[in-house]
């Protein structure tokens, strides 16, 4: 308690560093609504100048640029169908059909409260734990603890989005093959290249979601004024009410320990916490059905989780010197220009630099609340532009999302044929949830699995024999058992 | 979803070839992954035994689905829904109609051929006025209005705070325009 009330001074007491937490929270959230830039981008562009600011300083605005950007993506997904990044994908789901049908504001409401509750539990959950969970989990999880645990995370994806279970379970498996393009973990082999260069470093996922999401809509939408049969969005600012929200509390709890913990496993992150807690969202519900097509209830789940990470991801980062992902390594970074090297000792050594950064995303999780309520007042009413203006701005905003990642015009052509694919899709009955759940988790998946088959001496029994391992792939069997007891009674999806 | 009753054979022949789209790329993979089924020193399984893993489920859930979905319009049920085109029963669909679905796929399909060529300076204003038009913008206000903004909120945003290196083309001449405005707007 000391130790928060003396970061807590640290952090506001000063002038200066109130001022850099206020631009942190600011520019996170501009930067993570435009896809494609988001929060690394901000990170990357602002490292150079951190050099000059004190380690605490420079750590505290990465960490606040982390926990704002992660839940600023959720308002374009909601409003567009354009997640802001890959851990928002989950938040279009059911996001957008929400704001489809009136809903925007109990969406993005949804969102805010969650995403605010998620992060600031877990910033808690890092100041109490950080030192004691950063070893179990490095102990308790390796390789084959992470497939299995991708492996339940997959067998509910059928449930999701799809008319029949078959149409699920081919979905996430198109999701998969295309995770098999570029090089295999192994040996480093080029798969599926079909002689261009540009596909040996695999299928870049930003395209892929702008594609499937924002320019099949585009499309659909394009189609059906074509047909004289658009319907425009409802504009709904109604936020969620309490008694919404206390339906959801076994939700984001669940997601909260979902997300969290995914946060703790290196490489995992955020995007994968977002996924999982999604997919459990499905599992658990008593209307599985009712996901995809505009369920507060995986808004809530993906948005809880994927701020939830954030503090998670701080533990292996700040206790062993492991980043979880892109931001994290950017940290790492950021800790090693101001010669401090990240690991067990900087919790003894500079306990006043970690401390200001727990305080700082403890309120930065909370600044969510404030700023976002505000925001959703103004972004609402977006929905209120003629889609005859909104979709060219649509398709150009995804143009340089796809364009910007890595400067090549092949990216955008992936993401225009993603967006063909997807109509084509959609229509047809097919889950892009699935596709690309199937991307995001089979590239970790094999990964996974490849380092497990080499340390359990190609044995698929010997998975049985560790106890996590066990518990997570029987229950993703007894998932998969569920979906085709569904499929074989021939009823629909949904 | 309320069930349809689909009469007669002519209306399997949409399952049929989604079954065949499925097949094809299916085998189509699996000959492919010959290219790269070789050895791996420190992985027995090789770099073909996830993939082919996945083709092989997805083989097995194309024939079901088939077989369901085949059976279930047997019975007079129809199991997929196409839940976009819900309130499409009875829409007449026109040549007019047809030809400005097909331009929504092709403008934008347009567009991109075109950026590495005339560059994304020139390209996206007649991008953004050709798009709308096709959506059914009419009023030359909005037209121009709503191009001139996007496009400088965009080339301010991506070109001068953010230097994103937009395309600039490499048609004689468009390279040269697109300097000119890189230039105008201190990028450059």
């Amino acid at each position: 308690m000391v130790d928060f009330l003396n970061g807590t001074i640290a952090l506001f007491g000063d002038p200066l560093n109130a001022a850099l937490f206020a631009g942190a929270v600011l520019f996170g959230l501009v930067f993570s609504i435009i896809p494609g830039l988001g929060p690394v981008t901000l990170a990357t562009i602002l490292l150079p100048f951190l050099a000059h600011l004190t380690a605490a300083q420079a750590i505290m605005i990465l960490a606040v640029i982390y926990c704002i950007g992660v839940y600023g993506g959720a308002v374009s997904a909601i409003l567009f169908n354009i997640p802001g990044g890959p851990e928002n994908a989950p938040t279009a789901f059911d996001g957008y059909p929400m704001a489809q049908q009136g809903r925007a504001g109990k969406a993005i409401g949804a969102a805010i409260t969650c995403s605010a509750i998620g992060g600031t539990v877990s910033a808690v959950m890092m100041m109490v734990g950080t030192a004691y969970l950063a070893q179990w989990a490095i102990r308790a999880f390796g390789p084959p603890e992470v497939f299995a645990l991708i492996f339940f995370g997959l067998s509910v994806s059928a449930a999701v989005g799809a008319d029949t279970v078959w149409k699920g379970f081919l979905s996430v498996c198109l999701g998969l093959l295309i995770g098999t393009i570029g090089t295999d973990p192994a040996g480093g082999m080029a798969r599926f290249h079909f002689g261009q260069n540009y596909l040996m470093a695999g299928v870049n996922f930003i395209p892929l979601i702008l594609g499937f999401f924002a320019i099949s809509e585009v499309f659909i939408q394009g189609r059906s004024m074509a047909l004289g049969i658009h319907v425009p969005p409802k504009i709904g600012i109604e936020f969620p009410s309490l008694k919404e929200f206390w339906q959801l509390k076994l939700a984001i709890f669940r997601s909260t320990m979902v997300g969290f913990f995914c946060g703790m496993l290196p490489g995992i992150g955020a995007t994968l916490a977002a996924f999982m807690s999604y997919a459990e969202a499905v599992r658990w519900s008593r209307h599985p059905e009712r996901f995809g097509r505009g369920e507060i209830e995986g808004v809530a789940a993906s948005e809880t989780a994927n701020n939830a990470a954030t503090g998670g991801a701080m533990i292996p980062l700040l206790a062993l010197g492991l980043p979880g992902g892109a931001l994290t390594a950017v940290m790492v970074g950021a800790f090693q220009m101001h010669g401090i090297e990240p690991g067990p000792m900087v919790l003894i050594t500079s306990k006043d630099l970690v401390w200001m950064v727990f305080v700082a995303m403890f309120f930065a999780n909370l600044c969510i609340l404030g700023l976002g309520y505000l925001e959703t007042r103004m972004v609402v009413h977006l929905l209120r532009i003629p889609f005859s203006l909104l979709a060219p701005t649509i398709v150009l905003v995804a143009v340089i999302g796809a364009y910007g990642v890595r400067n090549l015009l092949l990216d955008v052509w992936v993401m225009v044929i993603a967006g063909i694919i997807g109509f084509i899709m959609r229509r047809s009955g097919y889950s892009m949830a699935g596709v690309v759940l199937g991307v995001i988790l089979g590239d970790l998946g094999e990964s996974a699995f490849v380092k497990s088959m080499q340390l359990l001496d190609y044995d698929l029994f010997a998975f049985f024999g560790r106890p996590i391992c066990a518990i997570l792939i029987v229950a993703g069997f007894v998932s998969l058992g569920f979906s085709l007891r569904r499929g074989l009674k021939r009823a629909p999806a949904r | 979803m309320a069930e349809k009753t689909v009469a007669g054979g002519r209306a399997a022949w949409p399952l049929v070839a989604e079954m065949a789209v499925w097949l094809a790329i299916i085998a189509f993979m699996w000959a492919y992954s010959y290219q790269f089924d070789r050895n791996i020193r420190n992985y027995a399984w090789g770099a073909v035994g996830w993939p082919r893993g996945i083709l092989l489920i997805m083989l097995l859930c194309a024939v079901l689905s088939f077989g369901f979905e085949l059976a279930a319009q047997r019975r007079g049920q129809k199991l997929t829904s196409v839940w976009y085109s819900e309130n499409e029963e009875g829409t007449d669909v026109s040549t007019g109609a047809t030809l400005r679905i097909v331009l929504t796929f092709a403008v934008p399909l347009g567009y991109l051929w075109l950026l590495p060529r005339t560059g994304y300076f020139v390209t996206t204003p007649l991008f953004l006025v050709c798009y709308m038009f096709l959506l059914g913008q009419r009023r030359p206000r909005h037209l121009i209005g709503t191009t001139l903004g996007i496009f400088a909120v965009l080339v301010l945003m991506f070109s001068k705070w953010l230097f994103i290196p937009l395309p600039t083309g490499n048609w004689p001449g468009f390279y040269d325009i697109s300097n000119f405005i890189l230039v105008a707007i201190g990028s450059g």
